[in-house]
């Protein structure tokens, strides 16, 4: 019966087919170098679109005349040579999305880089218009990253894009994959984009991801340094696509674009080798635009358009802690907020390394669970008055009581806010901390004491008062009857300490 | 004078070729150059390309087109 039923399809699909010439213009290939080729002769080409060479090298056009084209090769370009001919495919840039792409590593044109087949039934262009602002939403659910100094100074909100923005080696990447981990028993769905990156690291995030359980809700759309700089260009567009397929069925999507500096570079060299008149640190006039079109398609949809919406975490670069250099205020414009990672704070053992004086979060706060909201309130101040106190204190004078006092919590809130990585907090550990921290539970425990500390604290709280935080982490709430609960429970803990 | 690459299938009888080349010249003038292209791909019929401009009347390519209709309509 199976059999038959194919059968059937087969002839009657052949019978609506109707073969006929096929006739196209060829352009000739006049100039080629360092992965950028000059067609003449190949006119009515679309931007974006996609050309096919002889050797079966694919190309994009990234510059257009009336008669040829400027042409990024996406690969091989060791295989296309001045005289070859070269056609259009009447497609642009595109990538397959769907389900299926959970759990699987792919390349900016959706090529499998996991060695499994990959077989997917849609296909998105890679660049896509930006939601319109009458189908956006404000934003209200909260993104937890399980990073408890982000999620009470600098919360996130779903639909928001934060950059991550510090010098290398400071825990960037780390940030964005435990907000990824951190994901496990939500609802959200996440893309992690790698650009310009060794391919070893992306082998070690996408390691982490499947140790922590976070590959199944997962894709990785990977261009690392090897690939070409039209690769490196297209990777993050790809990555938006395959998050907003998700988006249009109502998802919550989490997308980290790792990173946007080497993105701005592998579009400068092509922007060069094109001949753009290069501005400012060689960058060409539309960097800007780069970077903002692509951030503009994160949104929060209103519930008439699904509902679903984009978190973007862009990673940002900088050099020797320079936040003012050209593409870091670029970005930093574009995005509700930063999250600025700091060398110094990073080698002296704070991490996750997050200057709170130079983060912010324009949106979240709305988004803020409420049990998070009553609790978080002055931490930042507290910090704030404890760096600028501890500069004074560094000179050795005598401080008077009120001062001590500052300066020892502030150096307990620092060691609570110490965490370590791929080991993200719960809601009620989180607002549970805070609390500890508040009643002066943890003063006195030295620094190095602090993760056993903190360790047995979080597990004599969960045999202590089970109830509250299945109610504070389902709810995202706490009644006052769960405060004085909690307030109570850890009353008892710090007696039992004491005692 | 043009010059016209002609790819066809190595089967093709040079009797055949002949025909298709006298034809051809019909439409771009009898200076045109051929020049034959064998290419197994082709299967049956012939790819002529002249002036830029190419008309693609190979089963090769018709078989293709299927094949992209068929995964088409399967998806």
């Amino acid at each position: 019966m199976e059999n038959m039923k194919i059968s059937a399809f087969l002839k009657n699909q052949i019978n609506s087919f109707h073969p006929g010439p096929v006739v196209y213009r060829k352009g000739t290939v006049v100039k080629s170098g360092d992965g950028v080729v000059r067609v003449n002769q190949l006119p009515g080409r679309l931007y974006g679109e996609l050309l096919e060479f002889d050797g079966g090298v694919f190309g994009m056009v990234f510059d257009l005349d009336e008669d040829g084209a400027g042409v990024v090769l996406l690969d091989g370009d060791d295989r296309v040579k001045v005289g070859d001919g070269v056609k259009g495919t009447d497609v642009v840039a595109e990538v397959p999305v769907g389900k299926e792409l959970l759990g699987r590593v792919i390349d900016p044109i959706g090529r499998p880089l996991d060695g499994k087949p990959l077989e997917a039934n849609e296909f998105y262009p890679a660049e896509r218009p930006a939601p319109a602002i009458i189908d956006r939403r404000p934003v209200d659910t909260p993104m937890m990253t399980g990073l408890l100094s982000v999620d009470s100074m600098i919360p996130i909100g779903r639909g928001q894009r934060e950059l991550i923005i510090g010098d290398r080696q400071t825990g960037k990447t780390t940030i964005a994959i435990d907000s990824i981990i951190n994901q496990k028993n939500s609802d959200m769905v996440c893309v992690y984009c790698a650009i310009g990156q060794k391919a070893s690291s992306v082998a070690g995030v996408i390691d982490t991801l499947t140790k922590a359980g976070a590959m199944k809700y997962t894709t990785v759309v990977a261009a690392t340094a090897s690939d070409s700089p039209a690769m490196q260009y297209l990777a993050p567009y790809c990555a938006c696509s395959v998050a907003e397929y998700f988006e249009a069925q109502g998802k919550d999507v989490l997308i980290v674009y790792d990173d946007l500096s080497k993105h701005a570079v592998a579009y400068r060299t092509i922007s060069l080798l094109l001949l753009r008149p290069p501005g400012r640190e060689a960058f060409p006039g539309d960097i800007f635009y780069l970077h903002s079109r692509l951030l503009e398609r994160s949104a929060c949809l209103s519930h008439e358009n699904g509902g679903g919406s984009i978190t973007a975490l862009p990673i940002i670069e900088t050099s020797a802690g320079d936040i003012s250099a050209y593409i870091p205020t670029n970005v930093i414009s574009i995005t509700d907020g930063q999250i600025y990672l700091e060398s110094d704070l990073f080698l002296s053992g704070v991490r996750p390394a997050v200057n709170t004086g130079l983060s912010v979060s324009r949106v979240g706060q709305a988004a803020q669970y409420p049990a998070m909201k009553a609790v978080s309130g002055k931490l930042r101040i507290e910090l704030s008055q404890y760096r600028e106190m501890a500069v004074f204190a560094r000179f050795g004078s005598d401080v008077d009581p009120a001062t001590r006092r500052m300066l020892d919590r502030g150096e307990t809130l620092v060691n609570v806010f110490k965490q370590n990585r791929n080991a993200p907090y719960s809601l009620f550990d989180e607002v549970s901390l805070i609390e500890a921290y508040k009643a002066d539970y943890f003063a006195g425990v030295k620094s190095k004491e602090f993760p056993s500390e903190i360790k047995a604290f979080l597990s004599a709280l969960e045999e202590a008062v089970p109830e509250i935080k299945k109610e504070v982490n389902e709810s995202g709430k706490m009644s006052d009857e769960a405060k004085t609960g909690l307030e109570e429970a850890i009353k008892k803990l710090a007696d039992g300490k004491k005692s | 004078m043009k010059k016209c690459i002609l790819t066809v299938a190595p089967s093709m009888t040079d009797e055949t070729y002949s025909l298709l080349c006298e034809k051809a010249r019909g439409k771009f003038g009898d200076e045109t150059q051929f020049v034959r292209k064998n290419d197994g791909g082709v299967i049956a019929g012939f790819i002529m390309e002249c002036g830029g401009e190419v008309t693609d009347l190979s089963v090769g390519t018709q078989l293709k087109l299927l094949k992209a209709q068929l995964q088409k309509r399967e998806g």
